[in-house]
């Protein structure tokens, strides 16, 4: 699913690997197509209309659900925004009609809400996460929410961060985005790794982990990317 | 005569004549709206005085050219013409254009109204209008921030389908698969209107595309020809659904620049040639509709082609300044798909230009600057000499570009101002500027100052 300009992830991935001199290759899968769990070290799971939603969750409860489980054992990096956030954890339950079957590889659940979340937002990401990566320059993700479904963080997770603007998974408890392991959620559009390339960068380092052991990523030039950071986080101070 | 209607015309035409002698607008929200709250009903009486029937312009991308190529058309066969301003395109621009055009007591001298309606408001206008044609030209991703998703759009859009009867006219896009499925919900008399040269098309789709999927099964669709985004030549490789036969087309585009086209006019009464003064494919597919509807009314090709040939590009969208010798062109973004289609054509040239990028995010432009990412921005890369970027989100739009490889970048300001005057003095001869739609008007502003109003084109 790829509805929502968060094609920018995947470019910023590949991007920042070629960058690098590391050879990254794209596949694209749909539905129909199985997933080899042996081939991906890096999975995007994007955002989609709700007739697609519905597609893919009924996709994800045949043998592809699985596969996915089995590629995340094995500790491939799976990223995954909005929509296919919400597919990852044990269900989404729409205002009317059945819950949609979710891989459950998220320990969160999300309900339909009745009021659309929008808006720029800026968290402050968990302090373990970022350890392995380059946070001098900022500790914080920024993005852009649009969502109208809740979601709640069961005991297996830990909040990818704490909302300072914005609403969040549910905008009660103040938590944003979800993570275990290698596998992670969260609400920010934006595109969001482009503005985050700390993040972006930790997501790469995970995913070559499961090949090359222990790898430390090579510096690039960012200064366009903090650029961008910054000034989107000033952007939500100010609505003229 | 009606109370209410009498009262709601007297405040609007009060309202409009104020704010014009305080010179602060063209009037074309505030008086509808005054006008639209003492009598809901307003634009649906009105509508009734208009001497013979109105038609609905909708879409996401080339409405208001749309609007305005079929309003010189009509211009051509005698007929007078009533539209909304370009951009105010909600029921109060309909309200108050109605409430100038319409004299003191409600009598209205127009033959036929034109009316561009914003994709949401579309159903309401139609309902109140009671148009004798409907024109829906395509389904674009906007500003998800403000729809919610295309797919609310859609059923919206297939239930006022369902509604019109058979004495009406549905206008649509055949190669829109979306759109041209509308096309089998409807009782009225539908043509279609769609580009059939195939040596213009794409072989694959753009990466990102808002409607690939089958609007009946949900399977991805099988394209023989790709146009423009997700419109072309299309096929469901499971069920019946598939790209209907066209009513309108051209089988031959002879010429396409970022300036003009000319292309080969196919209808049932004959063909003839049709020369633009506006480029572009998708002013190819404006020009269709706009012919398409004109035809279905009944008025001659000869008309047609004489009313497409005096059409000049409309506010913003594609309108030229010209300060101190050098000519700055203005090529209105607004989504994904609009974006990509003016950087194809630009770029498609050999030669390399100087061009200016503004990119604002306030709530008219969209809050939301994820959409750049849809763009495939990779042609730039050998085509561009001099860069500029301004705007509230100048240093997204130069992120979006590194990503694409392109980043020669000359300036990045987000002071329109400096950034204007910086680009003017340093490109060549020509500057193209492409703004999202505030951006547009505050540079409007600028090179209005810079040029002492010398400009060549004006809505």
């Amino acid at each position: 699913m790829n509805i929502y300009g968060d094609n920018g992830n995947i470019i910023c991935l590949t991007q920042r690997c070629e960058w690098r001199g590391i050879q990254a290759k794209l596949d694209q899968v749909t539905i129909g197509q199985k997933i080899n769990p042996d081939k991906h070290d890096i999975y995007f799971f994007g955002g989609g209309q709700d007739q697609q939603q519905i597609a893919v969750s009924s996709d994800l409860k045949e043998t592809n659900g699985i596969l996915l489980k089995k590629a995340a054992h094995e500790n491939a990096v799976i990223f995954s925004v909005c929509g296919g956030y919400q597919l990852l954890g044990h269900y989404y339950q729409p205002e009317k009609g059945k819950a949609l079957f979710g891989v459950g590889l998220l320990d969160v659940i999300t309900v339909a809400g009745n009021k659309r979340m929008i808006g720029n937002i800026v968290i402050e990401v968990d302090k373990g996460i970022l350890s392995t990566t380059n946070c001098e320059l900022s500790t914080k993700m920024v993005g852009f929410e649009n969502h109208s479904g809740k979601t709640f963080l069961g005991k297996g997770v830990k909040p990818l961060g704490k909302v300072l603007t914005g609403y969040g998974n549910n905008s009660n408890d103040k938590t944003e985005g979800a993570f275990a392991g290698t596998v992670f959620g969260c609400y920010l559009h934006g595109s969001v790794l482009p503005k985050n390339p700390h993040f972006a960068d930790l997501l790469i380092s995970k995913a070559l982990q499961r090949r090359y052991g222990q790898i430390k990523l090579k510096t690039l030039d960012d200064t366009i990317e903090w650029q961008a950071h910054n000034s989107a986080i000033a952007r939500t101070r100010s609505r003229t | 005569m009606d109370f209410r209607l009498q009262t709601a015309l007297f405040v609007g035409k009060l309202t409009a004549g104020l704010i014009r002698k305080l010179g602060k607008s063209g009037a074309t929200a505030a008086p509808g709206l005054y006008a639209l709250k003492i009598d809901p009903n307003l634009v649906k009486k009105l509508s009734q005085r208009i001497k013979l029937y109105s038609i609905v312009i909708s879409g996401t991308n080339g409405k208001t050219t749309t609007a305005r190529m079929l309003a010189s058309i009509v211009e051509q066969e005698g007929l007078k013409v009533i539209h909304n301003r370009a951009g105010s395109n909600l029921l109060r621009g309909i309200a108050s254009a109605l409430v100038d055009k319409a004299g003191w007591f409600g009598k209205i001298e127009d033959d036929i109204a034109i009316w561009e309606t914003d994709e949401a408001v579309m159903p309401i206008a139609v309902s109140q209008t009671d148009p004798k044609v409907l024109v829906i030209s395509n389904l674009f991703r906007d500003q998800l921030d403000r729809y919610g998703e295309i797919d609310k759009l859609r059923k919206i859009w297939t239930k006022t389908a369902s509604k019109l009867d058979k004495k009406k006219i549905l206008i649509i896009n055949s190669d829109d698969p979306q759109v041209a499925n509308l096309g089998n919900k409807t009782s009225a008399k539908v043509y279609y209107f769609g580009i059939t040269d195939q040596s213009t098309g794409q072989q694959s789709l753009p990466p990102v595309t808002d409607a690939k999927f089958c609007p009946n099964c949900q399977t991805p669709l099988v394209y023989q020809a790709v146009y423009v985004y997700h419109m072309g030549k299309y096929q469901c490789p499971k069920c019946a659904f598939k790209h209907p036969k066209v009513t309108v087309t051209t089988d031959k585009i002879t010429k396409i620049s970022p300036e003009s086209a000319q292309f080969e006019l196919k209808t049932q009464e004959g063909s003839t040639k049709i020369d633009l003064m506006v480029g572009g494919l998708y002013n190819i597919y404006n020009a269709l509709a706009a012919a398409t509807t004109s035809q279905s009314i009944g008025i001659s090709l000869d008309n047609i082609k004489k009313g497409l040939a005096k059409f000049k590009a409309v506010f913003g969208r594609i309108e030229k300044f010209n300060i101190d010798g050098k000519v700055i062109s203005l090529y209105l973004v607004k989504n994904p798909a609009g974006f990509s289609a003016v950087i194809n054509t630009l770029f498609t040239e050999k030669d390399k230009k100087d061009v200016l990028i503004a990119i604002n995010d306030l709530i008219a432009d969209g809050t939301d600057v994820s959409w750049l990412w849809d763009v495939d921005f990779s042609i730039m890369r050998t085509k561009t000499n001099k860069l500029f970027l301004t705007g509230k989100r100048a240093d997204d739009m130069a992120l979006r570009l590194k990503y694409d490889r392109v980043d020669n970048f000359s300036l990045i300001d987000n002071d329109f101002q400096t950034t204007i005057i910086k680009g003017v003095k340093n490109c060549s001869k020509k500057l193209y500027v492409l703004p999202t739609y505030t951006a547009m008007l505050e540079i409007r502003k600028i090179l209005n100052q810079m040029g002492h109003g010398v400009k060549f084109w004006e809505d």
